[in-house]
């Protein structure tokens, strides 16, 4: 059984819509792949140079960035301290009833009346 | 007769040329004045004699010199303007703050000099003193109120000199030109001194030429110099303090304008406080401020 007249002609419409679907689709991503490749080959022999060193700058920007591992110094062990300590007790004031800045000068300590 | 242009003199240019020469004469004339000798007091220290000067005060004929330490007690000193010997009229010398008030007695008049009534509370202030040697510079440290641990009477300005610190009781002009201190003590081995803030000299000087000697306004109420913060431990019963209604454990604030923070700045304010005038006092009692007028009587150690 043969099919109708239109129907290789509608089989052909629809199969050149959805390659060219395809076709906008994969552009996207792969012209970009394309366009690098299409230049790469276009460079010749200085491609690998060029590779060359961008790996060099890569493995020489990666060592010198990384992390070092910070130097462990190991302390020497020590109780922990528990107890509290007071504080100083304040130094006691002297009031000095003259004027007399040698170090000598006696003054008088406790409460004081104005 | 022709100018410097080349052109004539004319009568407004002559006159002009005459008052300019005027003026020069006069600034040459006037670096040339000599300046008023130094008032010169000597004490008597031992079989030594220790010479300090002398400043003239505000008003009256009235000098102030400070009482060396050398000299163990006061006795009638000598008093020399430049080199002439000049008679003490009269001489009073106050123990607490080791002031001397001297009035000559040949009638020679003192060219008195203006005194501040409140030193200024600044640091970095510039002073300059006069002495025989020239013009002194010195910058001011600030207030000095307790030196190792001893609580002064009242609170001096240390004073950084340029140079050399001038000689005791050279007066400290400001930039005013008023007598802002006096000169103390020297630092050992350093450019710095001690200076008596002009309050303190007018505050001693009234008491001295009223009666005498200093007399301290007192309010009856006892402070722990340990306190860090100035509270009042104990008020006597009838004192002014009493009377006004202050109580134990107040904590003082203002005493007659000037801010307390701690025990020596209250020292500091008790020592200006004189009998029966009237002080306002600030204090906190709680989390209620209070502000209060008391009238010292005279200081019950007496």
């Amino acid at each position: 059984m043969r099919p109708d007249e239109g129907y290789w002609q509608d089989f052909l419409c629809e199969f050149h819509h959805r390659q060219r679907q395809q076709a906008v689709k994969k552009a996207g991503m792969m012209r970009h792949v394309e366009a690098f490749s299409s230049w790469l080959s276009d460079l010749g022999p200085a491609k690998w140079a060029y590779s060359a060193g961008i790996a060099y700058a890569s493995i020489t920007a990666a060592f010198l960035l990384m992390p070092k591992e910070a130097e462990k110094e190991d302390l020497p062990a020590a109780p922990v301290r528990h107890e509290v300590v007071p504080a100083a007790p304040a130094l006691p004031l002297e009031q000095l009833d003259k004027l007399d800045l040698t170090p000598s000068a006696q003054g008088s300590s406790g409460e004081q009346a104005f | 007769m022709e100018n410097f242009a080349g052109g004539q003199w004319h009568r407004p240019q002559c006159v002009m040329m005459f008052l300019l020469l005027i003026f020069f004469v006069r600034v040459i004339h006037a670096e040339a004045v000599p300046v008023s000798p130094p008032w010169m007091v000597g004490f008597s220290a031992g079989e030594s004699s220790n010479a300090v000067t002398a400043s003239p005060m505000a008003q009256g004929n009235v000098l102030v010199t400070i009482l060396p330490f050398e000299a163990a007690r006061m006795e009638m000193p000598s008093l020399k303007h430049g080199s002439v010997e000049v008679p003490i009229e009269w001489c009073a010398a106050d123990p607490v703050s080791r002031l001397v008030f001297i009035t000559p007695g040949d009638a020679r008049k003192i060219r008195n000099t203006p005194w501040q009534s409140l030193t200024k509370n600044s640091n970095g202030e510039t002073y300059l003193c006069t002495g025989p040697d020239g013009v002194l510079r010195g910058t001011s440290q600030g207030w000095v109120k307790q030196v190792a641990g001893k609580v002064l009477p009242f609170a001096l300005l240390r004073i950084d000199f340029e140079n050399r610190v001038p000689p005791c009781g050279t007066a400290v002009v400001d930039s005013t030109g008023k007598v802002a201190a006096l000169v103390f003590q020297k630092e050992d081995g350093t450019r710095t001194c001690y200076a008596i803030p002009a309050e303190a000299v007018l505050r001693v000087q009234r008491d001295m030429q009223a009666g005498g000697k200093l007399v301290r306004g007192w309010l009856g109420l006892t402070l722990l110099p340990e306190n860090e913060v100035p509270t009042v431990v104990k008020v006597f019963t009838n004192s002014p303090a009493d009377q006004v209604g202050l109580k134990p454990h107040d904590i003082l604030q203002e005493v007659g304008g000037r801010q307390v923070l701690n025990y020596a700045d209250a020292a500091n304010a008790f020592f200006y406080l004189r009998s029966g005038e009237p002080v306002v006092l600030k204090f906190r009692r709680g989390a209620v401020q209070w502000e209060i007028t008391a009238i010292p009587s005279v200081e019950a150690k007496d």
